[in-house]
C-alpha cells in the first residue's frame, strides 16, 4: 500500500500561473485568472464560510508529467521525428491519451490483455485508441497551498506533519483568507507584452517594408509617419481613414489589402469606408503577433502539497512505471503554465505515506531497464493496435446489428434520428 | 455483521459526469469495485448475475464484507453516500490541450495524411468542458456489515478517490473512518434517519413506498449499477441526500 501512495511537497521558487476558465458570459480580460477552488473556513463553533483558495489541478500535472514521460519512453524505444517516427495517431494516443470520437465499443480477450501486458505504462496512464479504452490507474492529486486551514487536513493522511507544522525559514503558512480571491497577493497581475514588428524576411516585416514604400518619402521618413499613424490609437473610425488616406494614395492602399487575401483590389462605396476596410486588413496582418497580456499567480514562497496513488493493478512493471512517473515530475520541478517566462519553478520533496524518501526507495530505475529490455516487445504491442481497433470496430458493428434487430422486432424503425441529448457543443470524449 | 457508520473526509470536490444523469455513489457498489480490483478482475461486459462472483446471491462467502436484505430481489444493505453539512456546489472546468511539440520531436505528426490532426477542430481538437462539482468535507454511509474488514477495504479509497475524474484529484479522500452507530438500527443501510429511502429499494420488497409517497424509478439495485441486467423498479433516495438540488450555477474562482 505504502509504495502506491507518494506525497509531494513542494516551496514556489517563482510565482505559479495556473489558469482558470472564466465563467460563461464573463468580461473579455487580457490577463489569465488564477484557478481558485471553495475552500470551507470555520467562522464559529459549527458554521463555516466558503473562500476561494488558489490550487493547481491534478490535470494539469498530471498532462504536464504524461507529456514529459511518455516522451522519454518514445526515446528509448528509438522514436524520432526524422530518422523514425511514430505514427501520428498513435503518438497522441500515448502523450495525451487519444480521443474517444469514433468508439463503437469495447473489445476484451486475449489480444486486448496480451497488448496491455506488453506495455504496463498503458496500465498506468490510459487512453483510447480507435474505440479500444484503456482505464488508467493513476490518480494525480491537486496542489494545494498549505494553509493553516488546508494543513489540518492534510495532516490526515501525509509524511510531511513535521514540515507542515514546522516550514523552513521564510516559508510562510498564511490562514487561507490571507490568499484566498479577493485578496491583493491573489489579485495582482503581471503584466507583459510582445512587441508587433517581425523579423527581417518575416510576412509581416515584409507587409511593413511595403507600407514604408507606400507612405512614400525616405525610408526613415516613411518609417516615422507610419509608425505616427499607427501609434494614433486614440483616432477611430473616419478620423483613422482620414489620417491614413492623407498619408498614402488609395488605390495602392487596396492593392496591398488585395495582397493579403487575393481578393480584387479595387473596392466599392466611399474612399473613406474603402480604406477603412482595406486598413483594417493591414492592421489585422501586421497586429497579429501584437498583445498586452498578464497573468495571475500564487505567489512564490508558498508551500504546496499534492499526492500521486496508483489503484491495483496488474504487474510489477506498473508500480515500477508509477515511480518513475513521479521522477519524472520531480525532475521536471514546475507547476502551471509560462515557465520560458520566469513562472512556475518549484522545490520538490517526495515521501512515500509511511514517511520514507521516495529518492532512496523508488523503483523507477527498474522501469527504465525493463523498457531498454523489452522495447521490441513493446514496438510490436504498438503494432497491434491496429489489429484491436479493428476487432473493436467489428464487435460494435456486431452491437449494433442485434440492436437494431431489436428494435425490427419491437416495430421500431432502426434507422430513425437518434434524439440528441444536451445539444449544443460537444467534446471529443 | 453490525449496524455501521462510514464517514469519508474529503480532501478535494466531489466531482459528479458531464452531460449525464447523476447517480448516487453507493457503498456496495464502492466496496464491490475495490474488493475487484484487489482480486485482479475487470468487468468490461454485463455479467451474467449467475456467474458473477459478487452478486448479492452468492454471499456470505464471496469475500463482499456486507450483509444481504431482499427476497425475490437481493441486494447488499448498504446506503446510497449523504453529503455533509454545508457543501456548496459549483462548476469545475477542464481542458486538454494538443501535446504539438512533443508530436513534433517523436512522430510523424507534420506528414500526417490519415485525419486533420488539427488542434483547431475535428476529433483532435483542444477542448474544455465544465464539471457539476461540490466542495463538502465528508460524505456519509450507513450499512451492516463487518467492521474490520470494512475498514481494510476502503483504506484503498486513500490512493484511488471518489467519484469521477478521480485521475485528475477530484474527490480525493484524506480519512475514511468506520465505526459502530450510535443506535441499534436493524434497517441501516436501507432508510435514513427519517425513515425515507437511504439506497435504492426494489419496490415490490417493501409496497409500503406508494403510502408513503417515496419516487419510484428504474434504477440498478446492485452492483454492477452500470449494467442494464442489475436494474428493476426501486424507491430512490431523495436527490437533496446526494445531490446540491435545486443546482446554482456558479463557476470556480
Amino acid at each position: 500500500m505504502s509504495d502506491r501512495l507518494v506525497c509531494c511537497r513542494m516551496v514556489a521558487l517563482e510565482p505559479i500561473s495556473h489558469g482558470d476558465i472564466p465563467e460563461q458570459g464573463a468580461e473579455e480580460r487580457n490577463f489569465l485568472q488564477v484557478r481558485t477552488v471553495p475552500w470551507p473556513v470555520p467562522t464559529g463553533e459549527e458554521d463555516v464560510e466558503f473562500v476561494f483558495i488558489p490550487a493547481v489541478s491534478g490535470n494539469s500535472i498530471r498532462g504536464m508529467t504524461r507529456r514529459k514521460f511518455v516522451g522519454r519512453i518514445l526515446r528509448v524505444l528509438g522514436y524520432d521525428s526524422r530518422t523514425n517516427p511514430l505514427d501520428a495517431e498513435k503518438a497522441y494516443f500515448l502523450l495525451a491519451g487519444g480521443t474517444l470520437q469514433g468508439s463503437r465499443g469495447g473489445v476484451s480477450g486475449r489480444e486486448y490483455a496480451e497488448v496491455l501486458q506488453a506495455m504496463p505504462f498503458l496500465e498506468l496512464l490510459g487512453g483510447s485508441y480507435r474505440g479500444v479504452f484503456f482505464p488508467g490507474a493513476l490518480q494525480v492529486g491537486w496542489a494545494w497551498p498549505v494553509t493553516k486551514e488546508t494543513r489540518e487536513f492534510l495532516k490526515a493522511f501525509s509524511p510531511f506533519r513535521h514540515e507542515l507544522d514546522h516550514p523552513e525559514p521564510g516559508v510562510q503558512v498564511p490562514p487561507a483568507r490571507a490568499l484566498a480571491r479577493g485578496n491583493a497577493a491573489l489579485e495582482h497581475v503581471y503584466r507583459f507584452t510582445r512587441a508587433s514588428v517581425a523579423g527581417e524576411g518575416d510576412e509581416q516585416g515584409k507587409l511593413l517594408e511595403d507600407l514604408e514604400r507606400l507612405v512614400g518619402g525616405s525610408r526613415q521618413s516613411g518609417c516615422n509617419r507610419l509608425r505616427e499613424v499607427l501609434g494614433r490609437t486614440d483616432l477611430k473610425g473616419d478620423q483613422l481613414a482620414l489620417a491614413i488616406a492623407s498619408a498614402v494614395k488609395l488605390e495602392e492602399l487596396e492593392g496591398l489589402a488585395a495582397g493579403l487575401d487575393g481578393e480584387n483590389g479595387e473596392g466599392k462605396g466611399k474612399p473613406e469606408d474603402r480604406v477603412r476596410a482595406a486598413w483594417k486588413k493591414i492592421v489585422a496582418a501586421i497586429k497579429g503577433s501584437q498583445a498586452l497580456y498578464g497573468t495571475q499567480a500564487i505567489p512564490a514562497g508558498i508551500m504546496l502539497h499534492s499526492r500521486f496513488g496508483l489503484a491495483d493493478v496488474s504487474s510489477e512493471q506498473v508500480l515500477w512505471a508509477f515511480h518513475a512517473f513521479v521522477e519524472t515530475f520531480q525532475g521536471l520541478g514546475r507547476l502551471g503554465g509560462m515557465a520560458g517566462k520566469g513562472f512556475g519553478r518549484v522545490a520538490v520533496e517526495c515521501r512515500f505515506a509511511d514517511g520514507r524518501p521516495f529518492a532512496d526507495h523508488s523503483l523507477g530505475a527498474k522501469w527504465w531497464e525493463w523498457l531498454e529490455t523489452n522495447a521490441e516487445t513493446v514496438k510490436g504491442a504498438l503494432d497491434k493496435l491496429d489489429a484491436l481497433a479493428r476487432r473493436a470496430q467489428e464487435l460494435g458493428e456486431l452491437r449494433r446489428q442485434v440492436v437494431d434487430a431489436g428494435k425490427l422486432l419491437e416495430g421500431k424503425d432502426p434507422q430513425a434520428p437518434k434524439r440528441k441529448r444536451g445539444g449544443g457543443r460537444r467534446g471529443s470524449s | 455483521m453490525v449496524p455501521l457508520e462510514v464517514v469519508v473526509r474529503l480532501g478535494s470536490p466531489l466531482a459528479y459526469p458531464c452531460r449525464q444523469r447523476p447517480f448516487p455513489i453507493t457503498l456496495d457498489a464502492l466496496v464491490v469495485a475495490l474488493l475487484a480490483r484487489r482480486e485482479g478482475r475487470r468487468l468490461l461486459e454485463p455479467p451474467d448475475p449467475a456467474e458473477d462472483p459478487y452478486a448479492p446471491e452468492n454471499a456470505p462467502g464471496n469475500g463482499v464484507p456486507l450483509a444481504v436484505a431482499g427476497k425475490k430481489y437481493r441486494f447488499y444493505q448498504a446506503s446510497a453516500m449523504e453529503l455533509g453539512p454545508g457543501a456548496r456546489p459549483f462548476l469545475f472546468g477542464w481542458v486538454r490541450r494538443f501535446p504539438a511539440e512533443d508530436m513534433l520531436l517523436h512522430s510523424d505528426y507534420g506528414k500526417y495524411e490519415g485525419d486533420v490532426l488539427a488542434p483547431g477542430s475535428g476529433k483532435y481538437r483542444c477542448w474544455m468542458e465544465r464539471l457539476p462539482a461540490v466542495a463538502v468535507s465528508e460524505v456519509r454511509f450507513e450499512c451492516v456489515g463487518d467492521e474490520s474488514r470494512l475498514r481494510d477495504l476502503l483504506g484503498d479509497l486513500l490512493r484511488t478517490g471518489l467519484g469521477v475524474r478521480r485521475a485528475a484529484g477530484m474527490g480525493e479522500v484524506a480519512s475514511v473512518e468506520v465505526r459502530p452507530l450510535d443506535r441499534d438500527m436493524r434497517d441501516a443501510g436501507l432508510f435514513d434517519r427519517y425513515g425515507r429511502p437511504a439506497r435504492p429499494l426494489p419496490a415490490e420488497e417493501f409496497p409500503a413506498g406508494e403510502e408513503r409517497g417515496w419516487v419510484c424509478e428504474w434504477w440498478a439495485y446492485r452492483p454492477p449499477y452500470w449494467s442494464p441486467t442489475s436494474r428493476a423498479w426501486c424507491w430512490v433516495p431523495p436527490v437533496e441526500r446526494w445531490y446540491p438540488y435545486p443546482y446554482p450555477v456558479r463557476e470556480v474562482g
